[in-house]
């Protein structure tokens, strides 16, 4: 437990649908998309965590609960808080010492010191800067929310550090541009750079190169994992493609339809998949060596992902399974450990290992 | 960067908006003189001027119902105010009867082939004691060298005072004095014409006309010389003295009204049209504004608070806006204007008045901009940025000020702008309808002259609304170039 | 087409516009009530009545004595003050005025002044009174709006072809400078040099009621003499109006210009009159259909101002003589009456809106 930066348990986000003045008189029961549903999963102080999957799976839902963006409908997520901040919590609040529980409703003082702790980055590098302010003003927001600096001279020399951080020289020039001035890329190490400069210890990272030239992909990956070693961070970093988890993640955990079905060491999920969804995954990823080109790939999986508010029984992927049994359709199969600190849920692989 | 130059900002960008158009450089220089005449005015401004514009002693001297003093080019006789001090005419002296008596000569030369419309004596004068049985009378020589005897012949008692306080606007013994002067005339007159018209008989030529069968007159230009004998009984006093306290005193002197007068005219009342319009430019802006100010924050408060909060407030607010959509304005209004006139009788009358009108006319204005507010508020408030904010720690009132609020200021422009002529219009039609506040706006000159003015006295009747129209074009025009900023899809 | 949903939407919006209604009646009864309006005129009738009834005593025959005549007095004014529910509270005698307006028991008018407007004799129904002025309102007002709104839809596609042309800017200048003056001064104006300067329109415009009452009877002649007092009125209207109308049909017919799919159309190479008809107008059509509704609906009680200026003797003009005399029974007619159109010239645009507009249907 010591070193669990965070352990999140069942964790749930349910949107419910709107519906006519109709059928809530017709007494039928409320629709919910479940677009996160019950998912287990620890986050090792220090380590890059993986959550991949495709459009629709929950991903981003979770990231955004972690980081405390929305509500959730259901679950435990309990978080290590760092000395510094650990100061502004009261006592009740606190389990097991120095754990918070990131899904309850706290006081405004307490989510506003939790911000100071965990940190996000967004996907789109222009949707997350607001156009009309210039890069500086970006960067000193969080600052002077937090009364850090007392003079605009201190602030101003902060946000030079976070700048320069990010590799954005000379930093004078660019914290009088606006957003609309700067690359993709560059922006995208602003967003970076904010996150920062609260000086968190864990940072969830939505998609954080997804919108990028891929040309610049592997600068900015290789910034946030320089950042990691300097700063010591822990992250959430959620992705749909294999190849950026591949390069950057430590352990993964593949979401399919708002759960986890397969969740190891990266090495160990990518090279040796046991989940059929992870293995259609992989086999999906663009083949880099030429002379592969003319092997014809079978993706192993039909059909296209159903809508999360129609979520099908037992196993969620069993229309789309091609090794699909009688079981499959009717329970959902439990997370079994197959190898040490690799785990898979399927009823493929249930029989062959006991229950962890 | 400071919420200051962050607002700065937002503003010059406005401007170079609007200025970059026609429509924007001629509101724009419009606004600047409409400004400025109105801080010009509102520093001259007298501190009581409600009342000061509706009491007459202020007005008694201008000529009624006068063209301005240019009208002379559009074809008017205009004859001029003369006025004569007195107290600076060197009177001849003499002593008639134990009675000292000071005669003074005034030549007045009337060029204009028109009646002057009125005459008017005035003396505020401390005598030394003693001093006994003043008299004032004024004889007329005019041109032609009838002589009216005593059109004015007044006695003041001074045993009690020392303090001689005429204000003689009628020549009361004009009909005695025609009657005598044109002996072979006085069959043919009419009394009631001379006691009416008492100007034409003194500035005109009588014959008598054949085919009217009366005595007709004519303007007669020239020099007329008016005698005036200002005498006393004064025992042991030294004329002198009596000359030197006439000298020093308050007020002595002639007028003779003209029959145009200063810049824009005069009403019904004498009262100086240009005066009126000049004081009602801070007024007609200070309506305007203060209406489109407080139906703008209103709306603006009530569109964010929607927006953003969303939920049974929102309901609330959209629903009120949408009910009071339907509900006539100007009925209401009407009613509630005339409703107060009628039942509330205070001092305080035209101010309660107005507010009311100002209040019916907010409360049903700032729906408009509360929709409009709420929809922008709602498209910013599910932009990721506002998102990253709040990750950052960002509270409400943060993400409203500093991420929604700058973008809303375009709005904010125009609902100004288009509701600033909007309760400067309202305000101005109620009062030609006839509801009347008294308070001295455009407006309430406007209906006062359709009230007892007729076509032709257009310089008062024709200036107020064409100012109203004027300040309501310039906010149409700003408005225009507004558009540009608020509707990116019109521009070119 | 014709779902629950789009059944339940319209419910929720009629409800809102019932609303609307009630509460337009509701507040002008409370205005009336609540600044002691209605009290001071019936104060002052009572004792109108009280003093003529004293006039009567002292005068008549039997010549009752001096404290006789102030006890029969004091009764008649209790009487008096009774039947007119003087001693209640302002609610109890608002209230069922305003209930009675709303299932359309519009009363008696007791003053002459709004009578007049009508051309009837005082102390007749309400209803009667409205009717006879609603056809000269219509025939003025309405039909003005009317003329403008046709002159906007003609002009309008005209114009949105040829943006920043000589003409369009020209329509441009022109609209702005009619919206910045008020239709009455216009029609102040109009009046002084038409009718008092120049002499080519009448001067007083109460006459026209022969004429239309003779129009209405079908009398077609009598058409002539209603042209005669109307077209100065209507002309002055028309000036007004149709710039801002004109600018308003070119402003939203150029949001759809904009718009990719026209330039496409355009580009395609098809006719002019095509490309406005199927691709311009059909889109626009929902918030000109809106204006041109509303605009019309508006036309009863928008224009008490402009009415009253011209003393044309319509509604707007009983309106305005039912306030300054304290009718009550009018008032809350014709405020109910205003409100009504406009409530259902709404209802109207939100089925119309299910029509026109496939992406409300949902």
């Amino acid at each position: 437990m010591s070193n669990v930066k965070l352990e999140v348990n069942d964790l749930r986000k349910y949107f419910p649908i709107r519906r006519g003045l109709i059928e809530v008189l017709s007494g039928k029961p409320p629709k919910y998309v479940r677009a996160v549903d019950g998912i287990s999963f620890e986050v090792i102080e220090g380590e890059i965590f993986c959550l991949v999957g495709e459009s629709g799976c929950g991903k981003t839902t979770a990231g955004r609960l972690i980081a405390r963006l929305i509500e959730a409908t259901g679950g435990k997520a309990l978080y290590r808080v760092s000395r510094n901040v650990k100061e502004m919590i009261p006592e009740g609040l606190l389990t097991n010492g120095d754990y918070v529980n990131l899904l309850e409703k706290l006081p405004g003082s307490v989510d506003k010191a939790l911000r100071l702790d965990i940190q996000i980055i967004f996907q789109d590098p222009y949707g997350s800067l607001n156009p009309r302010m210039t890069i500086g003003s970006v960067l000193e927001e969080p600052l002077i929310i937090h009364s850090i600096g007392s003079t605009k001279e201190e602030r101003q020399e902060i946000i030079y550090r976070a700048l320069s951080e990010v590799k954005l020289n000379p930093p004078e020039e660019f914290v009088e541009r606006y957003p609309h001035m700067i690359s993709g890329g560059q922006r995208q190490r602003v967003a970076i750079a904010r996150a920062m400069i609260l000086n968190p210890s864990l940072v969830v990272a939505d998609e954080p190169v997804s919108m990028l030239d891929v040309s610049i992909r592997a600068e900015i990956l290789q910034l946030m994992l320089d950042l990691k070693a300097l700063r010591n961070l822990s992250y959430i970093f959620i992705t749909h493609d294999l190849a950026v988890a591949n390069y950057i993640c430590g352990r993964i955990a593949v979401m399919y339809l708002g759960k986890i079905v397969e969740l190891g060491p990266s090495d160990k999920v990518i090279n040796n998949p046991k989940h059929p969804y992870t293995i259609a995954l992989v086999s999906a990823v663009p083949e880099p060596d030429p002379s592969n080109r003319t092997k014809i790939r079978e993706v192993p999986i039909k059909g296209e992902i159903p809508s999360a508010a129609a979520i099908p029984s037992g196993c969620r992927l069993h229309p789309r399974c091609p090794y699909a049994m009688d079981i499959c359709k009717v329970k959902e199969p439990p997370m079994i450990e197959v190898e040490p600190g690799h785990q898979v849920a399927c009823w493929l692989h249930t029989k062959e290992s006991t229950p962890s | 960067m400071s919420v200051l130059s962050k607002m700065y900002e937002s503003w010059s960008w406005i401007r170079k908006e609007i200025l970059s158009q026609v429509s924007g450089k001629v509101a724009f220089v419009l606004l600047i003189v409409l400004i400025a005449i109105s801080v010009y005015a509102a520093i001259l401004m007298p501190p009581d001027y409600t009342k000061y514009w509706d009491v007459g002693s202020k007005w008694v001297d201008n000529p009624y119902n006068a063209p301005p003093e240019w009208a002379s080019y559009l074809g008017y006789t205009c004859i001029p105010q003369t006025s004569y001090d007195l107290r600076t005419v060197k009177p001849g002296i003499s002593e008639v009867t134990g009675r000292v008596v000071f005669t003074y000569n005034i030549t007045y030369d009337l060029s204009a082939r028109d009646y002057p419309q009125g005459l008017r004596i005035r003396a505020n004068i401390v005598v030394p004691q003693g001093v006994r049985n003043a008299r004032m009378r004024v004889d007329v020589i005019k041109p032609d060298g009838v002589r009216l005897p005593a059109i004015i012949d007044v006695y003041v008692d001074l045993a009690n005072t020392s303090l001689i306080d005429l204000n003689l606007d009628k020549p009361e013994g004009i009909v005695t004095a025609v009657m005598s002067a044109y002996r072979d005339l006085v069959r043919f007159l009419s009394v009631e014409d001379i006691y009416i018209f008492p100007m034409k008989y003194i500035f005109g030529n009588l014959s008598y006309s054949e085919t009217l069968k009366k005595v007709e007159t004519t303007p007669l230009p020239g020099k007329y010389v008016f005698v005036i004998d200002f005498s006393f009984r004064a025992f042991n006093i030294q004329p002198q003295d009596i000359l030197r306290s006439i000298e020093k005193s308050k007020e002595f002197s002639l007028l003779i009204k003209g029959t145009c007068y200063g810049l824009m005219g005069t009403d019904y009342k004498g009262r100086d049209l240009a005066e009126g319009l000049f004081y009602g430019f801070p007024i007609a802006l200070a309506i305007g504004l203060l209406v489109a100010l407080a139906a703008t924050a209103i709306g603006v408060v009530a569109g964010l608070v929607s927006g953003y909060y969303g939920g049974f407030i929102d309901e609330l607010i959209q629903r009120t806006v949408d009910v009071m959509g339907s509900i006539p304005l100007l009925p209401i209004l009407i009613l509630v204007a005339q409703s107060i006139a009628k039942t509330y009788m205070g001092e305080d009358k035209p101010i309660v008045m107005l507010t009311a009108i100002f209040a019916v006319l907010i409360i049903f204005s700032w729906g408009g901009l509360a929709i409009i507010i709420r929809s922008m508020t709602l498209s910013i408030k599910s932009e990721l940025y506002v998102e990253a904010a709040k990750a950052v720690g960002a509270s409400n009132l943060r993400i409203i000020s500093k991420h929604i609020l700058p973008q809303l200021v375009p709005y904010i422009a125009a609902s100004l702008v288009y509701s600033t002529p909007n309760a400067i219009l309202t305000e101005a039609g109620l009062s030609v309808l006839g509801i009347r506040h008294g308070f001295p706006t455009w407006g309430n000159i406007l209906a006062e002259a359709r009230q007892n003015g007729t076509i032709s006295q257009w310089w008062w009747i024709l200036p107020p609304g064409f100012l109203i129209a004027i300040v309501s074009l310039t906010f149409v025009l700003l408005g225009l170039a507004l558009e540009k900023v608020v509707e990116p899809k019109l521009r070119r | 087409m014709c779902s629950v949903g789009v059944a339940t939407v319209l419910a929720r919006r009629a409800v809102f516009l019932v609303l609307a209604l009630l509460i337009a009646v509701f507040l002008t009864g409370f205005v009336l009530g609540a600044t002691g309006y209605i009290d001071t005129i019936i104060n002052s009738m009572i004792n109108e009545e009280v003093r003529a009834y004293r006039q009567a005593l002292l005068t008549s025959p039997q010549k009752p004595s001096a404290e006789e005549v102030e006890k029969l007095v004091a009764q008649r004014k209790q009487e008096l003050i009774e039947y007119w529910g003087m001693d209640k509270p302002w609610q109890a005698r608002i209230i069922p005025m305003v209930l009675n307006t709303l299932i359309l028991n519009l009363g008696r008018s007791p003053s002459p002044e709004v009578t007049n407007v009508a051309g009837l004799q005082p102390n007749s129904l309400v209803s009667d009174v409205i009717v006879a002025c609603l056809p000269r309102t219509i025939f003025m007002i309405t039909l003005a709006e009317a003329i403008v709104i046709l002159i906007a839809l003609a002009v309008g596609p005209f114009i949105v072809y040829r943006i920043g042309s000589f003409i369009d800017r020209f329509i441009v200048a022109y609209a702005a400078l009619m919206n910045a003056f008020p239709i009455w001064w216009v029609a102040l104006v109009m009046l002084l040099v038409f009718s008092y300067d120049l002499g080519v329109a009448p001067k007083q415009f109460r006459p026209v009621i022969t004429h239309i009452n003779a129009f209405l009877l079908g009398e077609l002649s009598a058409l002539i003499g209603v042209l005669s007092y109307v077209w100065l009125p209507i002309v002055t209207i028309v000036i007004v109006l149709s710039g801002p109308w004109i600018y308003g049909v070119r402003a939203m017919l150029i949001r759809i210009v904009k718009e990719d799919f026209v330039t496409a159309a355009i580009a395609r190479g098809l006719p002019e009159k095509q490309i406005l008809r199927r691709y311009i107008i059909r889109p626009a059509a929902s918030p000109i259909v809106t204006n041109v509704l509303l605009g019309l609906a508006g036309t009863l009680g928008g224009y008490i101002i402009t009415e009253s200026v011209f003393d044309w003797p319509g509604m707007g003009t009983l309106y305005y003589a039912a306030v300054t005399t304290g009718d009550a029974q009018t008032i809350l007619a014709l405020t109910y009456i205003f409100t009504l159109v406009y409530v259902i010239a709404r209802f109207i645009l939100e089925i119309l809106y299910v029509v026109l507009d496939p992406r409300v249907r949902l």
